[in-house]
């Protein structure tokens, strides 16, 4: 592959008048282009090196979800148990790992509790959540749900975890039979709802859920994968909005400033290998799809999404940094590492 | 003159020095490293009487959609368009910057004038996660999509043989029964390795489809066997599977799947 060398702090030789124009010139290097993915205020290049590790030394299969922890490193969470998490720092350099018993690693939420970061793993093939500290002690287990909705473990298939304000946890149960679970922080349940059906209160693989705190109130928005739907309830458990975006097959939300990022792991008609980002705006518009078609919206209905660009397989969660950049774990890709896009 | 030509020598000297040990590279991605996704083409019917409808949708920004039937002439595609005989279509998005997108291929068959009435039986039954409508849906020319899991007009299977029973409801001249087949490596989904036609005991037809030696892109393909010119009152249509995944394929050493949507008497 012929790849330019950018190089980060060209701004510093452009002041003292050594151009980097005339560098890459004699190089004969100009003719090569960055691609810019993206849209409006959300456009970026595109780092497909990020993280690359020896994958005999560090090998993932999915590379599921990453979250960014209260030292800024990047935490990735992959199904492969010979080191199921993986730190990174944001230049994609291996901090440290750790993690053999999580088979099924899925979701994984960071939530700081008393200035102390922990991780909740939700771990589909164990059927059960697992809170750990950062270093990988674990703390507490959520196993299955001891209620008359499920009669054998193999009917829990939980994907995802929100952490609300007062240490409540929500549990979405996206493979399995698509209940939202909420449990107070000793690890009682205190309710159930949504579940399989046809009616709009109900899912169809709630895949990802998150805690939306954006209007000053919490509420959760929660995803209805194979409906390309994006669903907010009260904590409680009311459904109070629906958002449609037809053509993406969104995994969860993950809420950074006033905006939704959401991983899109198919996109169109659902073919494989047809992901792209979903970027929405502090209104849930869809504003910008890195990878993918120009949203449009016609008489306030946002037009069928698809891919434009081969970048993407399966994007499966997006985690954005504090600097706006974002990382993209993919699920079924080859086994490959997560990609970083630099927000141009 | 000489203090401000050190002065200069210096300051470069420290440039470099500031970039070689402070830069942080990254390689990022090129536009000509990058491939177009494809057009999706929508077809009124792959099996058609009289024309076929064609229309190219989610066309990548910026790009042109050109196509060819049966490798003739490229032309631009400017919007929707007819065919009236039998083809292979051909399309493709291309762009400047970026990499042409994968070829898309299908095969449109017109239809014979007539309806060939026949029942079918499977044996063994498909899986029961890919039923189909039953084996009687072979013959009701209603296609599936590449996207496997959008109703139930493919039957998959996961054995070494398939066999197709067809009665004919009365002696009928046939020259070509077309197997309509998907392949979606993404899937485990592959071609077979031989179609044979068997009539009255005897095998009368037979064709050979090469071990894919690497991943191919989804496609639908029609798959046509021969037979003597005749008259035929019963037919066996047995579809050999590939044994095994093929060595390249993350799936190596499973039985792969057999997807199968149509059969057309011609």
């Amino acid at each position: 592959m012929i790849r330019r060398k950018f190089i980060s702090n060209l701004t510093l030789c452009s002041l003292a008048g050594f151009t980097p124009k005339g560098l890459l010139e004699a190089t004969n290097l100009l003719e090569y282009k960055d691609v810019i993915i993206g849209h409006h205020s959300h456009r970026y290049k595109v780092d497909l090196n990020w993280g690359g590790l020896d994958s005999t030394q560090y090998p993932v299969n999915d590379c599921h979800e990453m979250v960014q922890d209260s030292k800024g490193r990047i935490v990735l969470l992959t199904n492969h148990v010979k080191n199921n998490v993986i730190i990174y720092n944001k230049e994609g350099q291996l901090e440290e790992v750790w993690g053999t018993e999580f088979p099924g690693a899925h979701g994984l939420t960071l939530s700081v509790e008393g200035g102390a970061d922990f991780l909740y793993i939700t771990d589909n093939e164990r059927h059960e959540i697992i809170k750990t500290t950062i270093g990988g002690k674990v703390v507490q287990t959520f196993p299955v749900p001891n209620t008359k909705e499920y009669k054998e473990a193999g009917q829990y298939v939980p994907t995802e975890t929100a952490i609300a304000e007062n240490g409540d946890i929500y549990v979405a149960d996206g493979y399995g039979l698509q209940y939202i679970l909420h449990y107070n922080a000793m690890g009682e349940l205190l309710n159930i709802f949504g579940g399989k059906g046809a009616g709009p209160e109900y899912f169809d693989n709630a895949h990802g859920i998150c805690i939306d705190r954006r209007s000053g109130v919490e509420t959760l928005l929660i995803t209805a994968r194979m409906r390309n739907q994006l669903k907010r309830f009260s904590m409680d458990g009311k459904l109070l909005e629906i958002i449609d975006l037809p053509g993406a097959y969104i995994c969860r939300p993950v809420i950074h400033g006033d905006h939704v990022y959401l991983a899109t792991i198919w996109s169109g008609d659902g073919q494989p290998n047809t992901g792209f980002i979903s970027i929405l705006d502090k209104n849930n518009q869809l504003i910008s799809a890195p990878g993918g078609s120009t949203p449009i919206y016609q008489d306030g209905k946002l037009q069928s999404m698809f891919q434009t660009l081969k970048i993407f397989k399966h994007p499966h969660d997006v985690c954005i940094d504090d600097h706006e950049n974002l990382y993209v774990a993919q699920w079924n890709a080859g086994k490959t590492y997560p990609i970083k896009l630099y927000r141009v | 003159m000489i203090r401000r030509g050190l002065f200069l020598f210096y300051s470069i000297i420290l440039l470099i020095l500031g970039c070689s040990t402070n830069a942080h590279r990254v390689d990022f991605l090129q536009e000509q490293e990058v491939q177009l996704a494809s057009p999706k083409i929508i077809i009124d019917s792959i099996l058609f009487k009289k024309s076929a409808k064609i229309e190219a949708i989610n066309i990548p920004t910026g790009s042109k959609v050109y196509y060819t039937i049966n490798s003739r002439e490229k032309k631009k595609y400017n919007g929707p368009f007819y065919i009236s005989e039998t083809g292979q279509l051909e399309v493709i998005a291309k762009t400047s910057n970026y990499q042409s997108s994968e070829s898309i291929s299908l095969e449109l068959i017109k239809l014979p004038k007539k309806k060939i009435e026949a029942s079918l039986s499977f044996s063994p039954e498909p899986s029961e996660s890919y039923p189909g409508n039953g084996p009687s849906s072979l013959l009701d020319l209603e296609r599936g999509t590449l996207n496997f899991k959008d109703g139930n007009a493919w039957s998959g299977f996961q054995h070494s043989a398939i066999e197709i029973d067809i009665k004919l409801e009365r002696p009928t001249s046939l020259s070509t029964v077309f197997c309509s087949i998907l392949q979606d490596h993404n899937s485990w989904i592959f071609q077979p390795h031989k179609i044979q036609i068997w009539s009255g005991g005897k095998e009368i037809g037979n064709t050979n489809i090469s071990i894919p030696m690497e991943f191919k892109n989804p496609s639908m393909n029609f798959i046509s066997i021969n037979l003597p010119e005749g008259t035929y009152k019963d037919l066996k249509v047995k579809i050999i599977n590939l044994k095994n995944i093929p060595a390249w394929h993350p799936g190596a050493g499973t039985p792969p799947w057999l997807f199968i949507d149509e059969i057309i008497l011609k």
